[in-house]
């Protein structure tokens, strides 16, 4: 069941290297990619991922931003946060704004993955499911 | 992931974000307008370059950048002025990125900054504690200075700050242990998901806190050494040491409390072990001493191993001390077998040396050394063959602050084994354990592994299960197993060890106590000395 993912990050190197470790795992497939926090909501509407790895600080709008308007869109959406170290009180005000987890950068394979399949779980066994 | 693959668009991005953040830096010094807009994206540039770094794994430039950015948060909250320098530096900071980057470009896997502008970053940052490792860094300074002074990539810090942060790991843990038991159990769903979470952190957390006290053997490696030649020399006598396993990294503060038993023991081979030049040659040894410190690293234990090619221990003469002394009968000492015979070396007073001396003294050390090795969570064992050497070996715990442990209750009280001596752990039918000799039990299921009760062991009753089956844990001890019947298990929790302290540091059985999440006390059993040392007769 390959889950579909919308990756968020306004430069074009993380978003390759987060595309390729993902496309790289066989279970995820990028349905989109968006550089800033607008995009991202425009993105999300017209996709509709399983699941989207959120940058933080993005220009236009950041990511804590986007979080806040995907989840008012969809509160089921699963928003993950991938964020640099120095940004730990974003990353709570993206959990409370509803993000399901965060990764740090640097990231590594297995953290990601991990992190991936563990926010995951939960939605597998709701009615939404996976779109795939 | 191989990351080299994204280098080179890492760097045609990391070049548009350096561009960007310079042309912002301009604005910002020429006074330009939209100052706070400004600000805002020159920030974002350097976050995402950041980000980009951290994510190749270069770890100078990631520091560089994230001191950059401190530094830019601290202008931001001051005044103009403030602020004005701060660009000044960050200037400098952003030359430093670009010839860090052209490094990276022409093959360097991980540049860091070598000239002052980090540090001159960094001394705008007041109130640290942490000293760096080439100088202090000065409160003054302006920023346009770029002091000549090189910065390696990793700081000094004080070991009382490291104990400190250990201790209040130590304490996250226990509050943790103890949060979990004042919880209902978790099944699923968030609060579950939560201290799941919690407890993947904290164990994180404290393999870094572990893992940074750490130093290598070697570090000790010269003093050890000096130590052993100085001495030999005085006592005119020629030796070579070789030290092997140098590279293994130990608990500093173990490290620190192994320093003194291992000087013992050196000047206790040089002085007593290794013979007067002419006593070799006449032996038909080489003329020159040879002293071995071994370090290897066996599971979570250390075992440092000296050995030297000395005269030995004659066993005859330790028993007739030994007697002298009034520790044991003369019939007593003829039962002994060859290790506890020269086990009796480590007894206050016993010793095979008649005339004192002023280093090692006569007999007095020796005790001490077995006694600091135990309160180390470890054991002492001598191996001597006469007339062709003597070997002390050492074995304990890499750490000794925080174990992984199994909790098991006895009929005196609940006790902590170390979870790595434990090799399995099996229910064993009561029924079907025969008595054998020496309190010790033999099971048809494993018919070569003696069983002790614990109760038994620490004379506090017999095995206090009469029917149905009891708890066997399987210990694995210096390549002999053995068993340990206990009352029943508690299971496996992280417990944060202290030690005993004086006079309970000399009980052979026990090598610390732990606090348990409900606030009680358990001693830590050492399985290598609880258990009789010869295997009880077949």
């Amino acid at each position: 069941m390959t889950k579909n993912v919308l990756i968020v990050d306004d430069t074009r190197f993380i978003r390759t290297m987060l595309r390729d470790l993902l496309q790289s795992s066989g279970r995820y497939r990028i349905a989109a990619e968006a550089t800033n926090g607008r995009e991202a909501v425009d993105q999300y509407k017209s996709v509709a991922p399983d699941l989207v790895l959120m940058d933080i600080v993005m220009p236009e709008m950041d990511g804590i931003q986007a979080t806040v308007e995907i989840l008012r869109e969809d509160p089921s959406a699963t928003i993950v946060m991938c964020s640099a170290m120095g940004q730990e009180a974003l990353v709570v005000e993206a959990i409370h704004a509803g993000a399901k987890d965060f990764i740090l950068k640097p990231f590594t394979e297995e953290r990601i993955l991990t992190v991936l399949r563990k926010v995951l779980i939960p939605q597998a066994a709701s009615p939404k499911g996976s779109s795939n | 992931m191989d990351r080299r693959k994204y280098l080179e668009l890492f760097l045609n991005e990391s070049r548009e974000h350096l561009e960007g953040a310079g042309k912002q830096i301009e604005i910002l010094i020429s006074g330009g307008t939209g100052k706070n807009a400004t600000l805002k994206e020159f920030y974002r540039n350097l976050h995402s370059l950041k980000g980009m770094c951290a994510a190749m794994e270069f770890r100078g430039l990631t520091e560089l950048l994230h001191a950059m950015e401190e530094l830019l948060e601290w202008g931001r909250a001051g005044n103009s002025s403030r602020l004005l320098k701060t660009v000044g530096t960050l200037e400098t900071g952003l030359e430093e990125v670009g010839a860090l980057l052209g490094l990276v470009e022409n093959g360097d896997p991980d540049p860091s900054s070598r000239t002052g502008v980090l540090k001159n970053l960094r001394s705008r940052k007041k109130s640290r504690k942490i000293d760096h490792e080439s100088r202090r860094p000065r409160n003054s300074g302006g920023p346009s200075e770029k002091p000549e002074v090189s910065f390696p990539s990793s700081i000094r810090v004080q070991m009382e700050s490291l104990d400190r942060l250990l201790e209040s790991t130590a304490e996250v843990v226990i509050h943790r242990l103890r949060l979990q038991r004042s919880l209902p159990p978790a099944s699923g769903g968030p609060p579950g998901n939560h201290q799941e979470n919690l407890r993947q952190s904290i164990d994180r957390l404290r393999a870094e806190v572990m893992e940074i006290r750490l130093v290598p053997f070697g570090s000790i490696a010269g003093r050890l050494r000096d130590a052993a030649l100085d001495l030999a020399k005085r006592r005119e006598k020629r030796i070579e040491m070789e030290i092997l396993g140098t590279e293994i990294s130990i608990d500093r503060s173990t490290l620190e409390r192994l320093l003194d038993p291992l000087f013992h023991l050196i000047r206790n081979c040089v002085d007593h072990g290794i013979e007067p030049r002419q006593e070799r040659l006449r032996a038909g040894k080489k003329s020159v001493g040879r002293l071995l410190l071994l370090v290897t690293r066996i599971g979570s234990e250390l075992r440092v191993e000296l050995r030297d090619d000395g005269r030995g221990i004659d066993p005859a003469l330790l028993k007739d001390r030994a007697v002298e002394g009034g520790w044991l009968t003369p019939q007593a000492a003829d039962r002994l077998g060859k290790e506890e015979i020269l086990r009796l070396v480590t007894l206050p007073g016993v010793s095979t040396h008649r005339e004192p001396d002023e280093v090692s003294g006569r007999g007095v050390g020796m005790d001490v050394v077995a006694t600091r090795i135990r309160a180390l969570g470890g054991t002492l064992d001598i191996d001597s063959w006469p007339g062709r050497g003597t070997a002390f070996r050492m074995q304990f715990p890499l750490t000794l602050a925080i174990l992984d442990s199994l909790l098991v209750q006895g009929k005196s009280g609940t006790y902590v084994f170390p979870l790595h001596q434990i090799e399995s752990i099996q229910e064993v039918p009561v029924g079907e354990l025969e008595r054998g000799r020496n309190r010790c039990l033999r099971w048809k299921g494993a018919p070569n592994v003696d069983l002790y009760s614990l109760d038994e062991i620490l004379g506090v009753g017999e095995n206090p299960h009469r029917k149905g089956t009891c708890p066997v844990l399987f210990l694995r001890t210096d390549g002999s197993r053995r068993g340990l019947l206990v009352g029943s298990i508690l299971g496996r929790r992280d417990l944060v060890l202290r030690p005993l302290g004086s006079p309970l540091e000399t009980m052979r059985e026990f090598s610390g106590a732990a606090i348990l999440d409900d606030g009680g006390i358990a001693l830590l059993l050492n399985a290598r000395t609880l258990l009789p040392e010869t295997p009880g007769p077949h």
